[in-house]
């Protein structure tokens, strides 16, 4: 029981597979007979189209169907709506007197760019050389306009919405605003920052793409979509084609990661749709890497201009904020996420007594942005975390002692905070303590001092993180567990691995919940019509919520075939139990294994809602609140003060994600959430020109850590079980994400201190740093 | 994916093979390792060759031959096996180094010297895909008439960025063996590059490198190393090969070469002058300017040329330290 049990260190069952080259991704897949397509793209960020000429393309060799924005406007196709609003709570909401303006993306566009890389013509041919011939006949003529991308001028750019002027989709706030003003007034102490959370490209290593299939008879498409949530993709699907949802048969095979990228509906997935349906052939697209840079949704973009109030004891008494938030232009379909859920966060780990942020969530001709690994919250902790640094070195204080002063403390749980999240109980100051014993931060000044002997500067940042987790406000994920007459098991599970490993998470709870051996156990997920339903895969939701339905399902499982063992055992019902695999009358060695009960059921005439004969079992699992998985980074970094290099010296992590079900799962998770923030924070400078091309449109311009640019993680658990699901799990998919970047950039910071450099922003390459240590030099008079 | 144009591909086995087949197909291209070539092809730069004639097998182009202070390195050896050669590492120590820290294995495994000595330059606008580029407006290097790095400029800056040829550069007698359909001729590897963005070999169409000879004097102390954004596979921001020589207390001798930086390799002028004397600050703040007023460096998406300049004097000023002390 104990070797591919909870909490066991099981090697990855797909690994194998994936290993060999034997995974399935979009691009191993074509249908015999499949057609190609290619998307034209826009090649400016503004642009009137004054005439557009698909007639050369429609009569080149091989093509079969060209696409415009006319003809897809002539079918009915509707455009992708925003599946999240920006939320209304007793905390938070749009700002009175305004409204959300959506502004939907088309699957093509017809009279006028509004980013580059926007969809305009989709030629399909037998070959993607043909298609790509082709395309390059389509004759536009454009007007160029001039565009805005940074989303703090977007205000005073020009409109990308002739009806939104000032460029703002919506005003949201949330807190209290007045309570927050009198705490600024009899503030002793305001400290003020600028903060920038740089905008990042999400970078899967699978490009999207999609095969999509009609079939007449039955009126139905299928789809093969790498994505994270396959019934989401679905919904929409159904929403811009306006027929049922049971008319899209979504498959996903293996998807090559997805980190928020994945959790919805592109345009080119509809266009692959409409020409299967009207051309009666399998389509195939699939993204190149420029289009992946130009066409995939991006993340972050948010800048804030932050404010903390304190009293004559460096405790702070509010929080202000004022935040741009780029939306790019259009709003995705869960782009009104980021800027909101941030805000949710501000607050973080520590006691604020009033606390108040307002958002501007702007258009600009860029790319569009929705939810990127933590999907706001890490924003919002950075913002927070900058700040509390900024406050320490204010009042003189250590940073760290500034945090514990204002941490909130243990009676306070649970703790509703000034945003109205309620926090389970966490042990944030022994999270603390833990991290430093494990970093050895008692060792850090004569670390410092060797590098200074050395003519480098070391420094080291802190950085306290909690987020809000797994599902919860309504969410919910279903299980089914199908049992063969030979005691197999088949889970259909309606979340979707993208790389996290989830057919060994959820075989190991049905090893230990049923005795099933993993050759005994078959993971069905990404399938629309096996799966009646499903989340997906985002948030750090999956085994929380999923392992949660899991156990549940079990657990009925074992209800309805207690009675059949009973029979089998001539024992009354309530005299057997379930225990090592196996049913058993209790006090005696009397018992049934699982298998043996399960093909008793099949003999006895039992069969499933599928048809076939034997036990199946169904639960749903909504968990009442959401999870807050928190912990500490330590990050220790050295800079080369002649060329600004910065290399990371230590890191050190200690979470608490609750119960562990799989220490190497774990670890993965953390260590690629690490590997992208500090990503973001010390390499990925997502850069557009004046005239809003993107410039960082490849994997030589947009630069993505590799292993050699990132120091060994020492991570360590701190489990306190969760209090939210039946395996006490909190989730920590997005934890490596939300801690690193400020954890380096305060470490970045603190080893500029002692050379005058008191404010930076993302990202820390060479050149910025060496930048700001010169002028640091320059303003001293040096 | 983007889709590789068609072509016919040959693969002949000596130099009088190559010359052959490249007289009956004009419009061919050489290709060696094909870390460069078949990368820009596949991403629609420059013109799709007609044929490739595939020169990996050519016989005369295999080998390294060490005798004394004198190399010869075949354009056909593989940078993986230049950089593993003990007699390389033992005597032309910079030449190794710089090997060693191109690209990564797997380039190195199928990359050739005669490759990266005719590397294509490269620059922002340049390296990029077709649509990217149309996008942009093309740059002079390729379908456009202007260089967007140097809006002023009539000629193309693209970037020289090949490792070898600065460590080659610092040696003496270096010289570069090169065939053509007309026939055989050697070039000092310092007419090897025009410093023209564009067209940045001096060798016809129909020639090629066939192999790489150098000298080194007995008391060079030879070194190499470079600046990227990350630490491994990046192109350089500056890189940088240096040789010195000390008698005592003295530098008696000093050589510097640049990549990445200018559109050819760049040799280091005026260094005479820092010799006779020990290395002290002032000698070192000499190379720093020298390095100011030669190396131009264009900026990157991410980098200014001003910060690549500066980072390609502080490369310089540490490796001329680390040489001299012999540390």
């Amino acid at each position: 029981m104990e070797r591919f049990g909870l909490s066991q260190p099981v090697p990855r069952r797909e690994d194998p597979r994936l290993l060999r080259g034997e995974g399935c991704f979009i691009d191993d897949r074509t249908p015999p007979g499949a057609l190609h397509a290619v998307v034209l793209r826009a090649p400016f960020a503004h642009a009137r189209i004054a005439s557009l000429d698909a007639a050369p393309a429609r009569s080149a060799p091989g093509v079969r169907a060209v696409y415009t924005g006319a003809d897809l406007a002539a079918a009915g196709v509707a455009e992708v709506a925003c599946t999240a609003a920006p939320p209304e709570t007793q905390w938070s909401g749009i700002r009175e007197g305004d409204r959300f303006r959506e502004r939907r993306q088309p699957a093509l566009v017809a009279d006028r760019v509004r980013f580059v890389g926007e969809c305009v013509a989709f030629v399909v041919a037998e070959t993607r050389r043909q298609a790509l011939d082709a395309s390059e006949r389509i004759e536009v003529d454009y007007d160029p306009l001039p565009a805005v991308t940074a989303c703090d001028e977007a205000p005073h750019g020009p409109p990308v919405w002739d009806d939104a002027a000032d460029n703002v989709s919506f005003r949201w706030e949330i807190g209290d605003a007045a309570a927050t003003s009198s705490a600024f007034a009899a503030a002793h102490r305001i400290v003020r920052r600028r903060i920038v959370n740089n905008r990042a490209q999400l970078c899967p290593l699978e490009t999207r793409g999609t095969i999509a299939e009609y079939h007449a008879h039955t009126n139905r498409w299928t789809l093969h979509v790498p994505t994270q949530m396959p019934h989401g993709v679905r919904r929409q699907l159904a929403q811009v084609f306006g027929v049922g949802e049971e008319r899209f048969r979504v498959l996903v095979e293996d998807v090559g990661g997805g980190f928020g990228g994945k959790n919805s509906l592109y345009p080119e997935q509809i266009l692959c749709a409409v020409a299967a349906r009207d051309l009666g052939r399998s389509v195939k697209w699939v993204a190149d890497r420029s289009e992946a840079f130009l066409g995939d949704n991006h993340g972050r973009d948010l800048v804030s201009h932050a404010e903390l109030a304190l009293d004559a004891e460096h405790r702070v008494l509010a929080l202000r904020m004022r935040n741009f938030a780029n939306l790019g232009a259009y709003t995705a379909s869960r782009g009104a996420t980021p800027p909101t859920l941030g805000p949710l966060m501000a607050a973080n780990t520590y006691r604020i007594p009033a606390l108040h942020v307002d958002v501007a969530a702007c258009f600009t001709h860029t790319v569009p942005t929705d939810p990127y690994r933590g999907a706001g919250r890490p924003e919002g902790l950075y913002v927070v975390e900058r700040l509390m640094d900024a406050a320490a070195r204010e009042t003189g204080l250590d940073p760290v002692e500034f945090r514990r002063r204002n941490l909130i403390p243990p009676d306070a749980f649970p703790y509703r905070s000034p945003t109205g999240l309620l926090y389970d109980p966490c042990e944030f100051a022994q999270v603390i303590e833990s991290a430093f014993e494990r970093a050895d931060a008692a060792g850090f000044p004569a670390r410092r001092a060797e590098a200074k002997a050395q003519g480098r500067l070391r420094g080291l940042g802190i950085a306290n993180y909690v987020e809000r987790c797994g599902g919860g406000a309504g969410l919910s994920e279903r299980s089914d567990l199908l049992v063969d007459p030979d005691g197999a098991v088949t889970l259909l599970i309606g979340s979707m691995s993208n790389g996290q490993g989830h057919e060994t998470a959820y075989s190991q709870i049905l090893y230990e919940r049923l005795g099933l051996p993993f050759e005994k156990i078959r993971i069905v997920q990404g399938d629309t019509d096996r799966v009646a339903s499903g989340t997906g895969t985002g948030g750090s939701w999956s085994l929380p919520m999923g392992g949660g339905a899991v156990v549940h399902a079990v657990d009925r499982l074992v209800e309805t075939a207690k009675p059949i063992a009973a029979d089998s055992l001539e024992a009354a019902v309530e005299d057997v139990e379930f225990r090592d695999g196996a049913f058993r009358v209790a006090g005696t060695d009397l018992a049934i294994s699982f298998a043996d009960t399960a093909a008793r059921a099949a003999a006895e005439g039992r069969v499933r809602s599928d048809g076939a004969p034997g036990l199946e079992a169904v639960a749903v699992f909504e968990p009442g609140n959401y999870t807050f998985p928190y912990g500490t980074h330590l990050c220790e970094v050295e800079v080369d003060p002649e060329t600004g290099a910065v290399r990371i010296a230590a890191y050190t992590a200690v979470h608490d994600f609750g119960q562990v079900l799989n220490p190497l799962l774990l670890a993965g998770q953390v260590h690629g959430g690490l590997a992208q923030g500090l990503g973001q924070a010390l390499l990925e400078r997502t850069a557009y020109d004046g005239e809003g091309q993107l410039l960082s449109a490849s994997f030589m311009d947009y630069c993505i850590p590799r292993a050699d640019d990132l120091p060994d993680f020492g991570f360590e658990p701190w489990i306190t079980p969760s209090p939210g699901n039946p395996l006490d799990i909190k989730g920590c998919g997005e934890a490596g994400a939300a801690g690193s970047p400020p954890a380096a950039i305060n470490a970045v910071l603190d080893a500029l201190a002692s050379a005058g450099v008191h404010d930076f922003d993302m990202p820390a390459t060479p050149e910025r740093v060496w930048r700001a240590l010169r002028a640091a030099r320059i303003a001293s008079g040096d | 994916m983007n889709v590789l144009p068609e072509w016919e591909l040959m693969a002949p086995e000596s130099i009088d093979e190559v010359r052959a087949l490249r007289a009956h197909h004009p419009g061919s291209r050489f290709l060696g390792g094909g870390t460069d070539l078949v990368v820009n092809l596949r991403r629609g730069i420059g013109d799709p060759p007609a044929a490739l004639i595939d020169i990996s097998r050519v016989a005369e182009m295999k080998g390294i031959s060490v005798d004394g202070e004198r190399l010869r390195v075949g354009a056909g050896v593989t940078i993986r096996e230049l950089a593993d050669d003990p007699r390389v590492r033992a005597g032309f120590p910079g030449l190794a180094a710089a090997a060693r820290s191109i690209a990564g294995p797997t380039h190195r495994h199928m990359g050739t010297v005669g490759g990266n000595l005719c590397l294509d330059t490269r620059c922002i606008y340049y390296n990029q895909s077709e649509w990217w580029r149309a996008a942009n407006r093309y740059c002079l290097k390729y379908g456009g008439e202007i260089c967007h790095v140097a809006p002023k400029s009539r000629v193309c800056y693209a970037t020289f960025s090949g490792d070898l040829a600065p460590a080659l550069a610092i040696l003496d007698a270096a010289e570069v063996e090169v065939a053509g359909v007309e026939g055989a001729r050697t070039l000092p590897l310092e007419s090897l590059h025009t410093g023209d963005g564009e067209r940045y070999l001096a060798l016809e169409p129909d020639e090629l490198v066939v192999a790489v000879r150098a000298r080194r004097p007995a008391a060079l102390r030879t070194g190499y190393d470079k600046v990227r954004v990350r630490r491994s596979i990046d192109y350089p921001l500056a890189g940088v090969a240096a040789g010195v020589v000390r008698e005592g207390d003295r530098l008696t001798d000093l050589r510097l070469a640049f990549t990445g930086t200018n559109p050819r390799p760049l040799r280091l002028r005026g260094t005479e002058a820092l010799c006779g004397g020990p290395l002290d600050d002032a000698g070192m703040e000499r190379l720093s300017g020298l390095v100011r007023r030669q190396v131009m460096a264009m900026r990157t998406t991410f980098t200014s040329g001003h910060y690549r300049r500066h980072a390609a004097g502080v490369l310089a000023r540490r490796l001329v330290r680390r040489l001299f002390d012999g540390v």
